[in-house]
């Protein structure tokens, strides 16, 4: 019974992921074909440096014409992190808040199928959406990286996708966990985005701030190490820690969402 | 074992009502009416027995399983009274969506209560009217064939054409024994449904009666236009001294009768005067509720 209730669930989505793929094909690609105008003007690099040395973590990279320096600058520290997360939090709060707002979670949930398992089943779709597109960021990348000079080991870009992944995936399950646990679209968008920004600031600005430098740890950001996903291949034990997070804040939107009364 | 068993029911909203100590059964094949203003607590009793909000305290079980195990929710559905559904689907869709949690339904049932309901299944919801998406509702309440269905205010919006259809499917389902619990915050949606009435009140189980006996004690009344004020004068002796009648005279040609018990005499008396006209009413079973109503104030 359960095969098929997870059947709808992605027959209902694919089509918008489809065109989420698309999407993010498209812009991995556009970032990889500017690399070789990039690396070719290395005004750029005295550009950035003149950046007051607070500010240059906040815009990611060291060096921005060397291949790993360009990726990391243009994709995985922030931009295309960002883009994933608006994926992953839109519809994280729209896959039971928002249908407990529009009024079809009641015709869901009359069946015999217990909220765990709804709660569960959703979220395999939700992670299987956020791993395909990271796939799409991947893909192109991988093809046409090396003709054009973005010479990273695929080990390194296969790295650094899984990292990114999982570091969106917590997004989602502190989004969903906060909106379903809520029954409210809004507080889980507010929330995981609220999270996401202030975190952000505290994980960059800590670089070079010292009573900021302790906050560090507790962000995400933290412990998605781009950097060392890219340049060494390395993405434990940050990685670890997220999966753990999005396990443990997952869970707690579970008890939440399997104890209160639902909306009408 | 009973399809439905509310033991001391109570769901506390906080803030805004919900039931209170509801006991309540319904039997295989009946057809229990859930009667009551908006805000009463019908919803809340079917979402209980659902699971959709969990009791304060009591308890409910379908066929003897804790409303709390969802295994309970394979012999029920459920059409929620403030039906909305997915407005990019289409009727078939929203049944493949909304019965993936379940045993598979026919598809030769969907198409033959689509039929019989006149509903084109394969057009999506956000281009049907309003009563067309209670049909699509209907239809993914009877489908599954389940031997429980708690249908909320099903009627509303559907025209006395359907309704007519919808009469008829439940006689079907009583006809297979099965159970349904209606509920309507207007008796004359019930009158030719139900087999039994509870009557709800502020979240209160204020009655339980079976539709013939609420029938019995109702008190029509009719009102006659004669020829002449003899005609009515005529009427009105005739009428004086029958049981359980009581006859005023309105106007010169008007007599108001009001009849409680059987009707038959007085039609009988009636035959031996000349009528104009006559209009009888029948919504003295809604006053007959409001006197259970106010019993409990």
């Amino acid at each position: 019974m359960s095969g098929r209730f997870l059947r709808s669930e992605f027959r209902l989505r694919w089509r918008s992921v489809l065109w989420w793929t698309i999407a993010m094909v498209i812009l991995a690609l556009f970032v990889d074909v500017f690399y070789p105008s990039v690396r070719d003007a290395p005004g750029l690099d005295e550009l950035f440096a003149e950046l007051p040395e607070s500010v240059q973590p906040l815009l990611g990279a060291v060096d921005f014409t060397s291949p790993e320096g360009y990726l990391l600058g243009q994709s995985y520290l922030f931009f295309i992190p960002a883009v994933l997360l608006v994926f992953a939090i839109g519809r994280a709060a729209s896959t039971i808040a928002g249908e407990e707002e529009d009024g079809t979670l009641d015709l869901l949930l009359a069946q015999p199928i217990s909220r765990a398992s709804v709660y569960v089943q959703k979220s395999v779709v939700l992670v299987t959406g956020i791993l395909t597109l990271s796939l799409a960021t991947l893909v192109p990348t991988l093809i046409v990286g090396p003709a054009l000079g973005l010479d990273v080991p695929p080990s390194h870009l296969i790295a650094v996708t899984v990292a990114m992944a999982v570091f969106v995936i917590f997004f989602a399950a502190l989004t969903l966990a906060v909106s379903a646990g809520s029954g409210r679209r809004m507080w889980g968008v507010t929330i995981a985005a609220g999270f996401g920004f202030a975190t952000y600031l505290v994980d960059g600005l800590g670089q070079n701030i010292a009573w900021l430098e302790t906050l560090r740890p507790v962000t995400p950001w933290y412990w998605y190490n781009a950097t060392d996903a890219v340049v060494l291949g390395q993405i434990w034990p940050g990685t670890g820690v997220l999966i753990l997070a999005a396990l443990v804040v997952g869970a707690l939107g579970l008890v939440f969402f399997n104890r209160r009364t639902l909306t009408a | 074992m009973r399809p439905l068993l509310a033991s001391n029911l109570t769901v506390n909203y906080g803030q805004s009502r919900g039931i209170e100590g509801v006991d309540l059964v319904a039997d295989q094949g009946e057809v229990l009416g859930l009667l009551g203003p908006n805000g009463a607590g019908k919803t809340t009793l079917l979402r209980a027995a659902l699971d959709l909000v969990h009791p304060t305290s009591g308890s409910v079980q379908i066929f003897g399983v804790s409303s709390r195990d969802p295994k309970a929710r394979s012999r029920v559905t459920y059409l929620p009274g403030d039906l909305t559904l997915p407005r990019r689907l289409s009727g078939n869709q929203v049944i493949t969506r909304f019965t993936a949690g379940r045993r598979p339904v026919d598809a030769g049932e969907v198409a033959r209560l689509a039929d019989a309901f006149g509903v084109d299944m394969q057009r999506p919801i956000g281009s049907l009217s309003k009563g067309n998406r209670q049909k699509i509702g209907l239809v993914l309440a009877f489908a599954p064939r389940t031997p429980l269905l708690f249908l909320d205010e099903p009627t509303s919006g559907l025209d006395p054409l359907v309704q007519q259809i919808f009469a008829e499917l439940l006689v079907q389902e009583k006809a297979r024994g099965n159970t349904v619990v209606l509920s309507s915050h207007v008796l004359s949606e019930l009158e030719h449904l139900a087999d039994r009435v509870a009557v709800l009140r502020d979240g209160r189980l204020v009655a339980v009666k079976t539709m013939d006996s609420l029938q019995q004690r109702t008190r029509q009344q009719l009102n006659i236009r004669l020829t002449s004020s003899d005609d009515a004068a005529k009427l009105l002796a005739e009428l004086d001294g029958l049981d359980g009648v009581t006859a005023q005279q309105r106007s010169e040609h008007t007599v108001t009768i009001t009849v409680a018990g059987p009707i038959d005499p007085v039609i009988k008396v009636l035959a031996r005067v000349r009528v104009v006209a006559l209009h009888s009413t029948s919504t003295e079973i809604e006053d007959l509720l409001l006197d259970y109503y106010q019993d409990e104030r």
